[in-house]
């Protein structure tokens, strides 16, 4: 492998996980889709660069270099930043502006830039800054949580917190779940059934679109 | 083996007509109390808050929110729930309900048993779950089966879904223990919190003061609370058409076994809305009659060979819990039956241990997983 990847869950009420990438050479690999969005810290070529990445809905290719490193934190469903909703933001990047080596600047105000280890503390500075909103409608829903609520009320929500539509994030997970099962060699057709695709070239082509990569050239991964 | 993805709706007509029957229930002249049989009281209340407060939608969406399909099994339609473990590796787990409960008796267990992590447990003890409901039972097809059949097309089941070795049971052991003899090569081992109980094929010479003392606590049990059992294996049809027709009558008959040992702690311990979610799963699907019917059948199965040997102890690994509210089960007992590799003195619960404290549950099948880890290596 060329490069090194840990991932680790938190204990936030904000946050999905927390992923630290290190390339060890050159690499082009596909960011696909996953149903969350991401406070990120590039390091490339020496120089510091912290994005605030929107849901993506199709897959997006990354070119790195040995020596480059990446920090994520993803965020949980229903959370977003209140001035940067998810529908200012979806398949975009925010570059925030570096103020220090040590600091960045976001919504004015200015915050140290996180690690692997203490990415919960950026977290609590922001949501005590009353910079994180969460819209417990779309963290339920996305849960899989039943509620009795309009649907176009559900979609205004979804699409202001999330920038996508409920359909649309029920199909970034299914997909997600799809790979996973390829992944640990679970037959197509059956994961097909499973995760209630029509059939098997609906999962192919719905795989295509989101992942960028057919049920085979994910399984012989 | 076809499959097809489920999800239960039942008509609105199926509902009215439910409501029209609860709300002109003609209730008998019982006694209050528990002492004659199913109380008075505690069904008229479980009747209002049927009629008044219980909404089936949302426990319809609820149950619906898990992934179910419908798996046809040499010519029997078999439900299942059927979710994923999240973590590296999961094992894959049969989760076997018994009467009078239903596959509703796991989904509480459902989230700490796939998705371990976010339920304070250890990511690389996450379990597949598939969880079926028995034939004759629910939203499978009515076909009553004995326990030995009934085992045979549990293991059909997972064969069929690719699953080639997996753990059994979770619950009552009469059918995890069949498939354990009937199935040795794909179960490698066994969940249970009974494991059969002395009867007239037991060897009472043999019997250790502990188990003795079980043999007769499990004998005045039978005589107390048992002739349910009697009635299913010899008349079951005979109960079926009232209780096939009275959704107070089915409630108050299931509610036998969930009262046994702390009915003044019922509602507690299960709240009225699952007890009624439970009912609802038997009426709906109107699967009374099959489902008391497999008790003949397995009274049957035994009785048409007199001659066979009875069944030795099970050799798969087995993790047996006792728990408080149920029989005094000794660990010597479990050590005669099965294959005992862990005992399990549970904290709190009863016999529906995976309805009344899934947490616990969970754990206790977790730390069975590390347990044949260990032994493996």
């Amino acid at each position: 492998m060329s490069a090194r990847r840990e991932v680790r869950p938190s204990d936030s009420p904000f946050v999905e996980r927390v992923t630290r990438v290190t390339y060890d050479a050159a690499v082009r690999e596909l960011s696909t889709p996953d149903g969350t969005w991401d406070l990120v810290v590039l390091e490339r070529e020496g120089r510091t660069l912290v994005l605030q990445t929107g849901l993506i809905t199709r897959p997006v290719e990354l070119e790195n270099d040995a020596g480059d490193a990446y920090l994520a934190i993803s965020f949980k469903p229903g959370v977003f930043l209140a001035k940067q909703p998810g529908v200012k933001t979806v398949d975009r990047g925010i570059v925030q502006p570096i103020v220090s080596p040590r600091a960045f600047s976001m919504d004015g105000e200015t915050l140290e830039i996180p690690t692997f280890d203490n990415a919960e503390d950026l977290v609590a500075r922001l949501a005590r800054r009353g910079l994180l909103a969460r819209d417990e409608l779309v963290a339920d829903a996305a849960r899989g949580d039943v509620r009795a609520i309009g649907t176009r009320t559900l979609q205004r929500h979804f699409v202001h917190a999330l920038g996508i539509t409920p359909k649309q994030l029920a199909q970034i997970q299914r997909a997600c779940r799809a790979v996973e099962l390829l992944e640990r060699g679970v037959a197509p057709a059956a994961v097909a059934i499973e995760m209630g695709y029509s059939d098997q070239p609906h999962m192919t082509r719905a795989l295509k679109a989101l992942v960028g990569r057919t049920p085979g050239q994910i399984r012989a991964r | 083996m076809k499959i097809t993805p489920f999800r239960i709706d039942v008509s609105q007509t199926v509902l009215d007509d439910l409501r029209d029957r609860l709300a002109r229930t003609r209730f008998p002249e019982s006694p209050e109390g528990w002492s004659a049989g199913t109380d008075s009281a505690f069904m008229k209340r479980l009747t209002k808050h049927w009629l008044e407060a219980y909404d089936w939608r949302r426990h319809e969406s609820a149950l619906n929110a898990h992934p179910q399909f419908v798996a046809d099994v040499n010519g029997t339609p078999i439900h299942f729930v059927h979710v994923r473990g999240r973590g590296p590796n999961p094992t894959p787990l049969l989760l076997i309900h018994a009467f009078p409960d239903s596959f509703h008796r796991f989904v509480g267990a459902i989230g700490p048993l796939t998705d371990p992590a976010a339920h304070g447990g250890d990511p690389a003890l996450s379990f597949d779950v598939i969880i079926p409901s028995l034939p004759g039972f629910g939203f499978s097809g009515h076909t009553a089966m004995s326990v030995d059949a009934t085992a045979d097309t549990l293991a059909a089941l997972m064969k069929g879904l690719g699953y080639e070795r997996y753990l059994a049971g979770g619950g009552d052991g009469p059918i995890p223990m069949a498939m354990s003899h009937r199935h040795a090569e794909s179960v490698a081992g066994i969940y249970c919190v009974d494991v059969g109980y002395p009867d007239g094929n037991t060897d009472f010479a043999s019997l250790g003061p502990e188990e003795r003392e079980f043999a007769q606590w499990i004998h005045a049990w039978w005589m107390r609370e048992g002739a349910f059992n009697m009635i299913q294996s010899t008349k079951p049809s005979s109960l079926a058409f009232a209780l096939n027709d009275s959704p107070v009558g089915l409630a108050a008959w299931l509610m036998i076994l969930f009262a046994s040992g702390a009915e003044d702690r019922v509602e507690e311990r299960f709240t009225l809305d699952s007890l009624i979610t439970n009912a609802m799963i038997y009426w709906v699907s109107g699967t009374i009659g099959s489902a008391m019917r497999s008790y003949l059948e397995s009274a049957r199965a035994m009785y048409a060979s007199p001659a066979a040997p009875p069944r030795g102890r099970s050799d798969v690994p087995a993790a047996v819990a006792r728990m408080p509210l149920d029989a005094p089960l000794p660990r010597a007992w479990a050590e005669r039956r099965v294959n005992l590799v862990q005992f399990t003195e549970m904290a709190r619960g009863g016999h529906h241990s995976s309805w009344e404290v899934p947490d616990l549950f969970a754990k206790d099948l977790r730390d069975f997983l590390v347990t044949l880890r260990r032994r493996s290596r």
